[in-house]
């Protein structure tokens, strides 16, 4: 009988440290693809479009090394919004389209700030 | 379509270990908050397996968690009586001593229709002939009538009938129960001994066979013999 409920609560454990793996990875790659997207806002200000392809192509290798496990544990309806704005904001910085492009590096920036809202533990996140 | 598929399959593995976890209780023996508990657990299931735009790491962790508590819970509930009596209650008399309880029936908020059609439901259609009435901690009410007014039982006239034992089939369709012929304490040896004793060659020309309550051999052939032997 104790055995049972040291094994329940060796499970309950590992479930808690998949859920802080979890968040933390969220909390993690987000940060880093906000950072990442900071060049790309830099270089889209000074108009400066061969700079920000390539900040737009690092933004995009973040997005590659992480975005399997991500898919895994984030509604998938967000990512792909964060998918489709990816590939918009590639597509605009091709054509050298500055406002729509400023315009969709705001809406991507604003999808990553609201997965990380969503992921921290707050009060009116549990409520 | 397939990944719909994928995660059905995998939902209803999910939900088939959980439930055997929580243990064996048929529905109408669940307390009421281990109904509750199945029911949250199937519909964060059934919105898993419907809707592929949540994980369905979003609907495992959920459910895991929530099995996992049930089951320490259970656990905790067979240690303790205190811990007990908080998560499933007291069992309470309704009517004790053929005095109906009016405190424990306001508490429970029931009134004398309520107790009058559960009493017939038990078979007890007259509130007098009742001696105890316990309501279960499952929702169930226990009736104990007053003496005069129970059935009568063998006890009752001195009578001294055989004990009985357990019916044990050892043989289910052609495949011989292994385990059945160990709890009689016979072998496949003598099941074969016996069958021979009946022109029957191999169990698999059997339908079913075994030991009935009084300790007798019966078997009965497949199909299209539908002859039963017996001792």
């Amino acid at each position: 009988m104790t055995k049972d409920i040291v094994v329940i609560i060796l499970l309950l454990v590992f479930i808690l440290i998949i859920c802080a793996f979890a968040q933390w990875f969220i909390l993690q790659h987000s940060g880093q693809m906000l950072a990442a997207a900071e060049p790309v806002s830099a270089a889209l200000h000074r108009q400066d479009w061969p700079q920000a392809r390539t900040a737009m192509r690092m933004l995009e290798e973040e997005w590659d090394r992480s975005q399997r496990l991500w898919k895994a544990i984030s509604d998938h309806q967000d990512m792909r919004d964060l998918q489709s704005s990816l590939e918009k904001l590639a597509l605009l910085l091709e054509q050298e389209d500055a406002d729509a492009a400023q315009q969709e590096l705001q809406s991507l920036v604003f999808s990553l700030r609201h997965l990380q809202e969503n992921e921290r533990l707050y009060l009116e996140n549990i409520f | 379509m397939a990944i719909l598929l994928i995660r059905s399959i995998a939902l209803y593995i999910i939900l088939l270990l959980a439930m055997k976890l929580m243990g064996k209780r048929q529905l109408g023996q669940l307390q009421p908050f281990e109904l509750v508990v199945i029911l949250v657990i199937s519909e964060m299931a059934s919105m898993a397996m419907q809707s592929t735009s949540a994980t369905l790491f979003s609907s495992l962790i959920p459910i895991a968690t929530i099995t996992l508590l049930q089951i320490l819970i259970s656990i905790l509930n067979l240690k303790s009586e205190k811990l007990r009596a908080l998560f499933c209650g007291k069992p309470v008399f309704l009517i004790r001593r053929g005095v109906l309880q009016e405190r424990s029936m306001a508490q429970l908020h029931l009134n004398l229709n309520d107790i009058e059609e559960m009493s017939r439901a038990q078979g007890y259609f007259d509130l007098s002939a009742i001696e105890n009435a316990i309501m279960e901690t499952n929702g169930q009410l226990s009736i104990m009538p007053k003496s005069a007014k129970r059935p009568l039982q063998l006890g009752d006239i001195e009578a001294d009938p055989p004990e009985e034992q357990m019916g044990v089939l050892l043989i289910l369709d052609g495949h011989v129960n292994q385990a059945g012929l160990r709890v009689c304490g016979y072998d496949e040896q003598w099941l074969l001994r016996r069958l021979q004793t009946l022109q029957i060659s191999s169990p698999r020309a059997v339908f079913a066979a075994g030991i009935d309550e009084n300790g007798q051999f019966f078997c009965q052939k497949k199909a299209a013999g539908r002859e039963k032997y017996h001792d």
